[in-house]
């Protein structure tokens, strides 16, 4: 059976703009951007789209003759024929009184939703990594740049605890990469106990705390978070948590608690060593300025 | 030309193997799995390469020693898994038997839902994972005894019953003959015990579990994980094997029955749709009304946001809905809690803690009688415009919150059960507001391990600096707070939430009613314009002919 031109474009806009837009697009930026969840094409666009397939459709069937009869014949002959005594095929007496009688009451119930008044959702949006404050912009990782005296106390305490573990390094350099390695050990530790509840002992941002939270943990493993921020940046946000945001990332969903009160100076650095241990990132060099 | 028949008919069979192969592969995926139950054979190597592995990512709860005493393990309960003295909870093997291999592989990947362990099979390979459990099984001598191999002692499982509603039921009816409900509760709400005084193999109270709570079931709530806990037993713990009372069908239909309560987790919606009624609004928990107000399930966590920090909470989930007429609003709020805390020892509370978290057994009393339980709703002392809110924990200086405060306490005393207070920000103490403003009714009901509590207060209040004023048809933030007293929680040592909305439903504009008809006219008048327009068009299906009609229609003639 060959299909008239009507329900070629009844089939046409369905294929194209259910099928590929509405159903097929958002699977496939799933797929190439590897999200979790189809991402849908934003209401906008959905619209823009579902005009230009319309008025292209509008063109096509408009611009011939033969074609605007083609498309018009059988809706003519479906609503125009059998109203007096001709005969018409099958039940479509019966289903055109239904049509004519659904078509208003379907429009009116789609006028009337929309009319009702809508409690809506929250509007979303926030900026997610805000300037720093400029005091943080210069300062230094003390855990991971220790001083001499640091390296120095580091080795004292080695060779008085003469411990078989623990060997006393022999040059300097040395000493230091064993000082960090300890450090880092350490922040592990304090991670584990301060930090692991809610970004996880995976620091993939799913700790046992972490599912209350509408605002999620950050996910550390995330390569396109850690690793793209200084670490002055990290001690910033450990420092002074959700509140020291500005407005613009809405503090006030953050669960970010404000460590400065909780920790020293020097344990929310050495928890950093231990956080870039346990996520497998390295964080992003500050730029040089000359 | 038979040249290309062949080359036709290979390409066939090619696509068809093609084709086949996924489901072939799918087909052997099942066997694959069963291997992992034995795992890559145990050498030094792996020994080896396992201690690495524990030491950079177990050790800081599981100890040096695999003591379960690393650094963390004070702040945790349940405590991580002490493997030196080979007890292990979670097991296909007989009553107080070791794991098998595939036991603890499966625990490693799967991780236990609601402690601390997670799932490894998210960062560590399966080969780490194996090499993991090679070492771990070094800490236990009894691995390497051959009279205690535990692949000897699996419990058959070998006639498997799919869950149907008559299996559930038979499984329901289990439940009562094995007097499961003397711990998990009629309801298996974990409230069967009349005291919390049942201990672990360690010392430590039991904490029976909730089996409506399914995100919370250690061992997975699969029938297949569920049959395990009772066939085997928990090493440790009161939960016996029912292995000798109960059959393999009737611990099946037991599993099924488990399964279909395990319950709901939280809403994907963070919007609560208050409905109005008219009338009074129900002022007791029981009112079969609160049936119909939509439900919004919102889900809890610990107040790990400012010392004292607490993670071992016991409500992780609030269930809320909302009524309201022309002057009233009211909110029912249930929640799960095993004990009725209805008293308050105000000189057992605890100030001073050592760390950033509250140790998990030492430093708070936790059992019945010592603090009360208790809810506060919150919302904002006054709406902001745009998207500023106060802060989801209590507040700040200049963005107060206002909390209606019920306490079990309150109400067991006679006095008014729900309070107002005004917060600004949680390093200030609460503020109770003046006697004038406090316009809160509440009444609270414990049953069957469970709270229930309304709420009810007059829409609009003078104070409009400190309470909130319902507005309809705004999105009006709204937070928890819980405390269950006999978990040992008091002040900032409690569960909450973040911030989720109340919308009180306005009424439909009596205009609408009058434009919907207009519509269904305008809609019906074009199609009657159209159907009189195409009886006059004898449309055959030729071009030429419709071109006819349209000539005709032109001068006005009737072709009937």
């Amino acid at each position: 059976m060959r299909l008239n031109l009507f329900w070629k474009v009844v089939i046409f806009y369905a294929v194209v703009f259910y099928g590929g837009l509405v159903y097929l697009f958002p699977r496939i930026s799933q797929w190439v951007v590897g999200a979790r969840d189809p991402l849908p094409m934003p209401d906008a666009a959905l619209s823009m789209y579902r005009i230009l397939i319309a008025s292209g459709l509008f063109v096509y069937i408009a611009s011939s003759r033969a074609r605007r009869a083609a498309f018009l014949t059988p809706l003519l002959t479906w609503f125009g024929q059998g109203w007096g005594r001709e005969a018409v095929p099958g039940p479509r007496k019966m289903l055109r009184w239904v049509a004519l009688t659904l078509v208003p009451l379907v429009v009116g119930g789609f006028y009337y939703a929309g009319g009702l008044p809508q409690s809506g959702t929250p509007a979303g949006g926030r900026i997610q990594h805000p300037t720093m404050p400029r005091k943080f912009e210069k300062i230094l990782s003390t855990a991971r740049n220790p001083s001499p005296e640091a390296v120095r106390a580091f080795v004292a305490r080695l060779k008085e605890e003469d411990n078989e573990d623990e060997p006393v390094p022999e040059t300097p350099e040395a000493a230091r990469k064993a000082l960090i390695e300890a450090t880092t050990r350490k922040g592990a530790e304090l991670y584990a106990i301060n930090c692991r509840p809610c970004h996880g002992m995976q620091a993939n941002g799913a700790g046992p705390m972490a599912r209350g939270f509408r605002l999620k943990p950050a996910d550390f493993r995330d390569p396109g978070f850690l690793p793209t921020i200084v670490e002055s940046y990290a001690f910033w946000r450990i420092s002074q948590g959700g509140p020291g945001l500005p407005a613009a990332s809405t503090p006030w969903d953050s669960a970010m608690p404000i460590w400065e009160p909780d920790l020293s100076e020097e344990e929310r650095w050495t928890i950093l060593l231990g956080e870039y241990f346990i996520s497998g990132v390295e964080p992003r060099e500050p730029e040089k300025l000359e | 030309m038979r040249g290309t028949h062949r080359i036709t008919k290979q390409s066939w069979t090619l696509t068809a193997a093609l084709c086949a192969l996924p489901i072939l592969l799918a087909g052997a995926l099942p066997g694959t799995l069963q291997a992992q139950g034995q795992g890559p054979p145990e050498t030094e190597q792996t020994i080896a390469e396992g201690r690495a592995i524990y030491f950079d990512r177990c050790v800081w709860c599981h100890g040096d020693e695999g003591a379960g005493d690393g650094p963390v393990a004070d702040f945790l309960d349940p405590r991580p898994r002490d493997f030196t003295v080979g007890m292990f909870k979670l097991r296909t093997t007989e009553s107080g038997e070791l794991p098998t291999d595939g036991d603890l592989f499966k625990a490693v990947s799967r991780g236990l839902s609601g402690t601390a362990m997670p799932r490894w099979e998210l960062t560590l390979s399966e080969a780490e994972r194996w090499k993991v459990i090679h070492f771990i099984k070094t800490f236990s001598p009894e691995f390497a005894d051959e009279e205690f191999d535990p692949e000897k002692k699996v419990v058959p499982a070998s006639n498997p019953v799919s869950s149907s509603p008559e299996s559930v039921a038979k499984g329901r009816e289990v439940f009562e003959k094995a007097k499961c409900w003397e711990c998990h509760g009629r309801e298996g709400r974990g409230d069967g015990q009349k005291s919390d005084t049942l201990e672990d193999g360690w010392g430590f109270k039991v904490r029976v579990r909730n089996l409506t709570r399914g995100w919370n079931v250690k061992g997975g709530t699969d029938p297949a994980d569920i049959f395990y806990r009772f066939s085997t037993g928990i090493n440790g713990t009161p939960m016996p094997s029912f292995r000798n009372t109960l059959n393999e069908e009737q611990r099946w239909h037991l599993a099924n029955y488990i399964a279909s309560i395990a319950g709901t987790k939280e809403s994907e919606d963070v919007v609560l749709k208050a409905r109005r009624i008219s009338g009074a609004l129900p002022d007791d928990p029981a009112d079969p009304r609160w049936a119909e107000a939509p439900l919004l399930r919102v889900p809890l966590t610990g107040q790990v946001l400012a010392k004292p920090r607490w993670q071992n909470i016991s409500v992780d989930l609030v269930e809320v809905r909302a009524l309201y007429n022309e002057r009233n609003i009211a909110f029912l709020v249930v929640w799960d809690d095993p004990f009725q805390d209805i008293v308050h020892k105000a000189g057992e509370e605890v100030t001073e803690f050592e760390f950033t978290y509250v140790k998990a057994f030492e430093e708070i009393p936790r059992a019945p009688d010592t603090f009360r339980d208790a809810i506060a709703l919150q919302f904002p002392a006054r709406m902001r415009d745009g998207a500023r809110k106060p802060h989801f924990f209590r507040g700040d200086a200049s963005n107060p919150v206002n909390l209606w405060m019920w306490q079990a306490d309150r109400q067991s005393a006679g006095t008014p059960p729900a309070r107002e207070y005004t917060a600004n920000g949680f390093k200030k103490p609460l503020a109770l507001q003046p006697e004038a403003d406090q316009a809160l009714r509440a009444k609270g009901q414990w049953e069957g391990g469970q709270w229930r509590v309304v709420m009810e207060r007059a829409r609009e209040t003078e104070n409009v600096r400190g309470d909130i004023q319902f507005e309809e048809g705004r999105l009006i933030p709204i937070a928890f707070n819980v405390w269950d007293g006999s978990n040992g929680e008091h002040g900032l040592i409690m569960s909450l939430s973040a911030w989720s909305f109340v919308a009180l439903e306005a009424p439909v504009p009596p205009a609408l009613y009058g434009w919907t008809v207009l519509v269904i006219l305008l809609v019906a008048g074009g199609q009657w314009w159209f159907v009189r327009f195409s009886r006059h068009h004898p449309a055959g299906g030729g071009e030429a002919e419709a071109e006819a009609g349209v000539k005709k229609s032109g001068r006005g003639n009737s072709s009937n």
